[in-house]
């Protein structure tokens, strides 16, 4: 399954988040993200269902973001990188 | 030199604590809570371990655990924060200036109006003293849980159920009491604030404030903390919101060690400890004649604070004689005046004796021939 990332509050709330899902055995770490709406801030990158993961949260007090699809780590830098396959077509990088 | 002037700064430090502050200079050097790079992660995961700690210690969830530069900036915070436009608040007697300022200073600019509870050795009589200066205006109660003059250990529990009652915000000055007295939230208590670097033996730059999260505080102070950069609003959740700007990174793992120091030790041992230095004190000051002590006896009513005076100097003389023999011990007014004015030292402030876990018998044996010396010299 693809990983999500999940936009919460601060660091702190995602740190929290990741020693909630753990007790759930729901497998998450923190990651820094530019997607919350407010600009940067930490979330989760979780391979769980979103929904599962924002209702257990919410359930404890921890406010729930957007979540988007997000492309699974680069291979090791030896490896070449493989063209992903939904990377949008967009202007040609400088 | 012996030092006894715990009750400003505990001195030394647990060797944890030392070796704590060391490895996140030298480890945890990248800004918490900011980048996404592993030496901040690394950096944020230190200070959220420590906040948990800290969290777990008063018993407060960990997000509503707010690192500070000391106790007097949690009170500010807290005081400054919940007291609106001509409310009024209620402390005690015997508070020290990083409650009364704020409260003055409000009520020069705002409005704020505020009682002086009068405290006894009877709890209950003090409970009802706070109980009934509560009035329709009161936002906000404000106590030690142990004078740092007199070391009177206040009825915290008691104040906090009237508190509850009447639905008033009930904060806690924890400077004294956090690491030998038992101070949780709960029971009417709202807020607690602590100082990081006495009896939680953290490093001087650290403070804490904690909250049920029931009372909405205004901000003091604004700025960049790493989350929801777009809004210029301060955030509204903790800890963000009363954590602008870097904090004491290393300090705050710091006092997470110091917290965890306590907890391993435990508070009952530490005050076990404390007292059992602060009875064999006691019975070796009343047995100068010269020597004035302003309670009947030490008992389980004080935190392991004395005050004392020698002869008729002045409190800062018998404070530089006790240095020139070796003993550091605070002699003046300790930034409480009404505690002085309680206990009748109003002229001339009282030296302060005040152990730490890391005292012992043996120091306080010297510091009792000394203080016979300096008597017998004075007469």
């Amino acid at each position: 399954m693809e990983s999500t990332i999940i936009p919460l509050r601060s660091y702190t709330e995602a740190k929290k988040a990741v020693h909630i899902l753990a007790r759930n055995r729901i497998r998450a770490s923190v990651v820094r993200t530019g997607s919350g709406r407010m600009g940067c801030t930490f979330g989760i990158r979780t391979n769980e269902s979103p929904d599962v993961v924002c209702r257990l949260l919410r359930s404890t007090g921890i406010h729930c973001g957007d979540s988007m699809p997000f492309p699974p780590p680069p291979p090791y830098p030896h490896e070449p990188r493989p063209m992903h396959p939904h990377r949008p077509a967009g202007p040609p990088r400088r | 030199m012996i030092y006894f002037d715990n009750a400003a700064t505990t001195y030394p430090k647990p060797p944890a604590v030392i070796a704590a502050m060391s490895r996140a200079l030298v480890r945890y050097g990248a800004n918490p809570g900011r980048a996404g790079h592993a030496m901040s992660l690394e950096t944020s995961d230190a200070v959220y371990a420590a906040r948990e700690k800290c969290a777990r210690f008063f018993g407060a969830e960990v997000e509503n655990t707010v690192f500070m530069p000391n106790c007097t900036f949690a009170l500010n915070t807290a005081i400054k924060g919940v007291l609106t436009e001509n409310s009024h608040a209620v402390a005690s007697d015997i508070e020290h200036n990083a409650v009364l300022r704020p409260l003055y200073a409000l009520s020069r600019s705002t409005g704020v109006s505020y009682s002086l509870a009068p405290t006894s050795d009877d709890d209950d009589e003090t409970a009802a003293n706070f109980e009934r200066l509560i009035n329709r205006r009161t936002k906000a109660v404000i106590c030690t849980l142990a004078g740092n003059v007199t070391g009177k250990i206040l009825p915290v529990e008691k104040i906090g159920n009237i508190c509850r009652e009447k639905g008033v915000c009930f904060i806690v000055d924890a400077a004294q009491g956090a690491g030998v007295l038992p101070i949780k939230l709960g029971s009417g208590i709202n807020i607690i604030c602590a100082a990081g670097h006495k009896g939680l033996y953290g490093p001087m730059g650290t403070g804490l404030l904690v909250t049920d999260g029931k009372y909405r505080l205004k901000t003091l102070v604004e700025g960049g903390t790493g989350s929801l950069s777009k809004e210029l609003s301060q955030p509204e959740f903790l800890p963000d919101r009363f954590e602008s700007g870097t904090i004491n990174t290393a300090g705050a793992i710091s006092l997470g060690a110091g917290v965890y120091f306590v907890t391993s030790k435990g508070t009952d041992a530490i005050l076990r400890h404390e007292r059992m230095l602060c009875e064999r004190f006691f019975a070796g000051m009343k047995k100068q004649p010269s020597v004035r002590l302003y309670s009947d006896t030490f008992d389980e009513r004080f935190a392991p604070v004395i005050p004392f005076n020698i002869g008729d100097l002045p409190a800062e003389t018998a404070s530089e004689m006790l240095s020139e023999a070796g003993f550091a011990l605070r002699g003046g007014f300790h930034c409480a005046y009404p505690a002085h004015v309680k206990i009748g030292t109003s002229d001339r402030g009282a030296v302060r004796f005040s152990p730490s876990v890391f005292s012992t018998m043996t120091e306080v044996n010297s510091l009792i021939r000394a203080v016979s010396r300096i008597a017998a010299r004075n007469e």
